[in-house]
């Protein structure tokens, strides 16, 4: 059973990372690509400052914005590892970079196949390619759908709150959802279930981390077309995910599955 | 296939590898949940030495709708 299941997930994975691989290059990628070219001069802002024409209204803004910087010193570190403009290594544009992305698409989706597989192990009835469809659906809405309404999908260049506190609030979302939907699909009357309800409000509730200014290089067309784009993508790898980890499970993990196989031989 | 769906339903006093099969099954989930919390950490949330997690599996943060910069 574990091989078979470690097949699945890896089939599956694969069969999603490729897939939305491709996906990502039709909207995605490109926008990423040109957010890029205003990213530049995000990440040196007083330069930014200093280059463009200084309104009243921009005065105001790198008073707010030097507030701001202020508060992220404490990540200074990590703010240099992430300079796209140090030494570290890089993908080139091109082959190189949508190589490593499809690598890490795999490896995204191994990763969410594994959570998706583990689900059907414990409940331990039949899943099919159209409920293994739900449960991607559940995934979507886990890992980018709830995430999203909080902290939209960022492009590069834009300004955001600092890392690790967006990070906490997304790792705090991911999980509240996740019990939320389980709780939701696994018990049967009402106070589970209003509980369930709450616990996933409560992250939107509490209101994801935002900088005390809005200030971004990257037109707001170009952001909201990737906030569209990005979302769509991941539906579509959830759905594939969802249906792919569903069909090799019905397949490969006959098992857990007696009355199903039967059924289906 | 209703005989099947029942000795499946049987609880382990009649066949004890039931309970082996059903605690394999849920030691197998949980180690997956973790291997699946681990790689999502490193695609989504590791930067590496120099940031080389973080550029490698830049874009798919960003498609993904990870928290990046």
């Amino acid at each position: 059973m574990i091989s078979k299941a470690v097949t699945t997930v890896l089939l599956s994975g694969f069969v999603a990372g490729i897939l939305v691989t491709g996906a990502q290059m039709l909207k995605v990628t490109p926008l990423i690509l040109q957010a890029e070219k205003f990213e530049v001069g995000t990440e040196v802002l007083p330069h930014t400052h200093q280059q463009s024409e200084i309104t009243h209204e921009h005065e105001l803004n790198v008073v707010a914005l030097n507030v701001h910087v202020s508060m992220k010193d404490a990540h200074a570190v990590e703010a240099v590892s992430v300079d796209h403009s140090d030494e570290s290594w890089l993908p080139e544009d091109g082959a190189e970079r949508t190589f490593y992305t499809g690598i890490s698409n795999i490896v995204t989706g191994i990763a969410f196949s594994l959570m998706l597989v583990a689900v059907y192990l414990l409940r331990g009835k039949p899943v099919n390619m159209n409920s293994g469809l739900l449960w991607g659906a559940a995934g979507f809405l886990i890992f980018s759908g709830s995430p999203a309404l909080g902290l939209p999908p960022e492009l590069p260049g834009m300004t955001a709150a600092a890392l690790d506190a967006r990070q906490t609030w997304w790792i705090g979302t991911v999980i509240a959802t996740a019990i939320g939907i389980g709780l939701l699909s696994e018990t049967k009357t009402i106070l589970p279930k209003i509980a369930a309800v709450l616990l996933m409000a409560a992250p939107h509730l509490i209101g994801a981390p935002h900088p005390l200014l809005f200030e971004s290089n990257v037109p707001a067309e170009i952001s909201a077309q990737f906030a569209i784009a990005s979302l769509f993508t991941s539906a579509f790898f959830w759905m594939v995910l969802g249906a792919s980890t569903g069909y090799f499970y019905q397949k490969l993990v006959p098992k857990t599955t007696e009355s199903l196989t039967t059924a289906s031989a | 296939m209703t005989t099947n769906t029942k000795v499946a339903g049987t609880s382990g006093s009649l066949d004890t590898s039931d309970v082996g099969v059903s605690s394999q099954r849920l030691t197998l989930a949980l180690l997956m949940l973790l291997a699946g919390a681990v790689l999502i950490f490193t695609v989504g949330f590791a930067q590496g030495s120099g940031g080389v997690f973080h550029n490698a599996t830049h874009d798919t943060r960003h498609a993904i709708t990870f928290p990046c910069h």
